[in-house]
């Protein structure tokens, strides 16, 4: 009795085990993400560059490709990261149809293309990429960096009627020079005397970062520029007679103007089941602070410029500056998300043939899914068509079962003997 | 209840017919995977000369459903398969087949094969182990394809037709596909791998001799 009780208990088991799990029924989506950061978009008369660029691309192929740089020309809407304009020493590209990814960085000093290398230096800029498909699903992580850039005032060779406007700036300065203390008045004349050897601008820059992940049914592109600081005309210590020593103004530190410009964020999320899709997007935030030259110390009053604001610096000189805050948006609808945080902008010196523009920290994140509808008046197929079918079921399990009830019928039936 | 003895010899002879049928379905259920493999390895060797003989079909593009398409081998898996045109039930007995309307080895676009997981020889019992950079070798009447694996293996609905209708718009690429996981069929296993040598099959022969 025992031993049928026991054989009653394994093939009680292997029965058990032998039912078929329930196949989870997935419905996956189409999808498609593009992401994009760019640090600082500078443009002087005909001439400009872009420094800290990173793309990100990817699709339910599976596919995913990307771009890290650290100088390009002029993007312009130009957004193929496969050809993108950029200096190939200080950039990396990424694809998983071509195999290629980058590792570690890439770093050089960039080539600043005549006459804009006249008055542009760039410190050392990088560029990172990789891309892989992961558990069916695109990733890509993208990067691009620049060190200090500094742009001097000697304008001259760039703009021709950059030495009139200057003049004019500093017999204007001369005005403001007549209420600050001696030792700021000292420095600054001495700065206006050899200002075309001085640092007229500043800048340290973030870098730009765009990526895609993939978590669950969820993929993510998201894309962010960490923003800048910005120093314009920095102020030189002074030595023990009172005269400024070269080279020891650091514009971002004790310049004339300061602005900084925060970090920029744009995502937007893909749910791959549902085909729906979700953004967000936070504009970069400036803040300027102008220096108190009737002060020794660095003394500044900040004003803080509100999204889509524009303030107006030296107004009615030929240095005539506006800066104007950015704004984010974005948009969902029924399978597509948008995000995008608009550059900051900057005109300076706006009376001098046009003057310098700068963009900085704009970054833009889109998605779309789609489960491909029927069409009006079309009837579903009553069976979905598979893929073939190239497993058959594990039947092990049944058959030791039978095997066991076999035994078992044989135990059973020496009772009837 | 008392059991007479008539009733005691009908109810041992019941007994003894169940367990014998019992034994024999358990017998056949564990022998299948072996006679499908029996039987995929009888076909495979028939296939093997029909590769051999069918350069012209191939050539006009005239491999009809059940006739060898192509020579795949998986070095890294120790594969080595004759891959059979179309994905029938009968056609797949011999391993592998080519899913009909993907292109031909070594064309654009995306080549489509499905293979077998635990029955038929087996041919994709392994085809999770592959990783990016791993090989797969399609040879044909006219020429020898290497691919090289691009992702991680990956799962998918049974539905879901993505694997071999999505693919990048330049480029020579190849989809495996078989049953997962081992024993069932309520997903599909994908790995997906790009063309990146060709070699004209006779120009090596020349080279060879």
């Amino acid at each position: 009795m025992k031993r049928t009780l026991a054989l009653a208990m394994i093939l009680s088991i292997f029965v058990l085990a032998a039912l078929p799990a329930g196949a989870a029924a997935t419905k996956d989506a189409t999808f498609a993400l593009e992401g994009e950061a760019r640090g600082l978009e500078l443009a002087l008369g005909d001439q400009g560059l872009t420094l800290g660029v990173a793309l990100a691309r990817g699709n339910s192929s599976p596919f995913a490709a990307g771009a890290g740089a650290g100088q390009c020309t002029v993007l312009g809407t130009n957004t193929d990261p496969e050809e993108l304009p950029c200096n190939e020493s200080t950039s990396q590209k990424s694809s998983t149809t071509t195999s290629t990814s980058g590792t570690g960085e890439t770093c050089a000093a960039p080539s600043i293309p005549a006459p804009l290398n006249t008055v542009l230096n760039v410190d050392l800029a990088c560029g990172s990429s990789a891309s892989k498909i992961v558990r069916g699903l695109p990733t890509s992580s993208n990067h691009g960096k620049v060190g200090e850039a500094t742009l001097d005032l000697d304008l001259r060779g760039l703009i021709p009627e950059a030495e009139d406007a200057k003049e004019q700036l500093v017999d204007q300065l001369q005005e403001i020079l007549g209420g600050a203390p001696e030792p700021i008045a000292n420095a600054l004349n001495q700065l206006l005397d050899v200002v075309d050897d001085g640092q007229a601008l500043q800048i340290l820059l973030g870098p730009a970062n765009s990526d895609i992940t993939a978590k669950g049914n969820k993929i993510t592109v998201s894309s962010d520029s960490a923003g800048a600081l910005i120093g314009v005309a920095g102020i030189p210590d002074l030595d023990e007679e009172g005269q400024p020593i070269l080279g020891t103004s650091t514009a971002t530190e004790d310049g004339l103007v300061i602005i900084e410009v925060g970090r920029s964020t744009a995502s937007a999320t893909i749910d791959k089941l549902s085909a729906t899709a979700n953004s967000a997007a936070t504009a970069a935030l400036v803040t300027v602070k102008v220096r108190d030259i009737t002060q020794v110390e660095p003394t500044y009053e900040e004003v803080s410029v509100a999204p889509g604001e524009t303030v107006t610096i030296l107004e009615g000189t030929p240095a005539e500056s506006t800066i104007t805050a950015a704004v984010a948006t974005k948009e969902e609808r029924t399978g597509s998300a948008l995000a995008a945080a608009d550059a900051v902008r900057l005109h300076l010196l706006k009376g001098v043939s046009g003057g310098i523009k700068l963009g900085l920290a704009r970054a833009t994140a889109a998605a779309t899914a789609e489960v491909k509808p029927l069409a009006a008046g079309q009837k579903k197929p009553p069976l979905a068509k598979v893929l073939p079918q190239t497993g058959a079921r594990n039947v092990t399990f049944v058959a030791l079962g039978l095997l066991l009830l076999a035994a078992l019928g044989l135990v059973v039936r020496r009772r009837f003997s | 209840m008392k059991i007479t003895p008539t009733g005691a010899r009908r109810l041992r002879r019941s007994i003894t017919s169940l367990a014998v049928v019992s034994a024999l379905v358990g017998v056949g259920l564990l022998a299948y995977p072996f006679a499908t493999d029996l039987w995929a390895a009888r076909i495979q060797r028939g296939l093997v000369a029909g590769l051999a003989a069918s350069a012209d079909d191939y050539r006009l593009g005239k491999i009809k459903p059940g006739e060898a398409l192509t020579q795949l081998q998986i070095p890294k898996l120790d594969v080595d398969v004759m891959v059979v045109e179309g994905t029938s039930l009968s056609a797949l007995r011999a391993g592998a087949g080519h899913y009909p309307k993907t292109p031909l080895p070594g064309e654009a676009g995306n080549v489509a094969v499905a293979g077998h997981r635990t029955t038929y020889g087996r041919p994709f019992n392994r085809l999770d182990e592959l990783v990016p950079g791993d090989k797969i070798i399609l040879t044909t009447p006219l020429a020898r394809h290497v691919y090289e694996v691009t992702s991680e293996t990956y799962v998918v609905a049974p539905t879901d037709w993505s694997p071999i209708e999505e693919y990048p718009r330049k480029g020579s690429f190849l989809t495996l596909t078989t049953c997962h996981p081992e024993g069932s069929a309520s997903q599909r296993l994908v790995t997906r791998a790009k063309l990146v040598k060709t070699a004209d099959i006779i120009a090596m022969q020349r080279a060879a001799s």
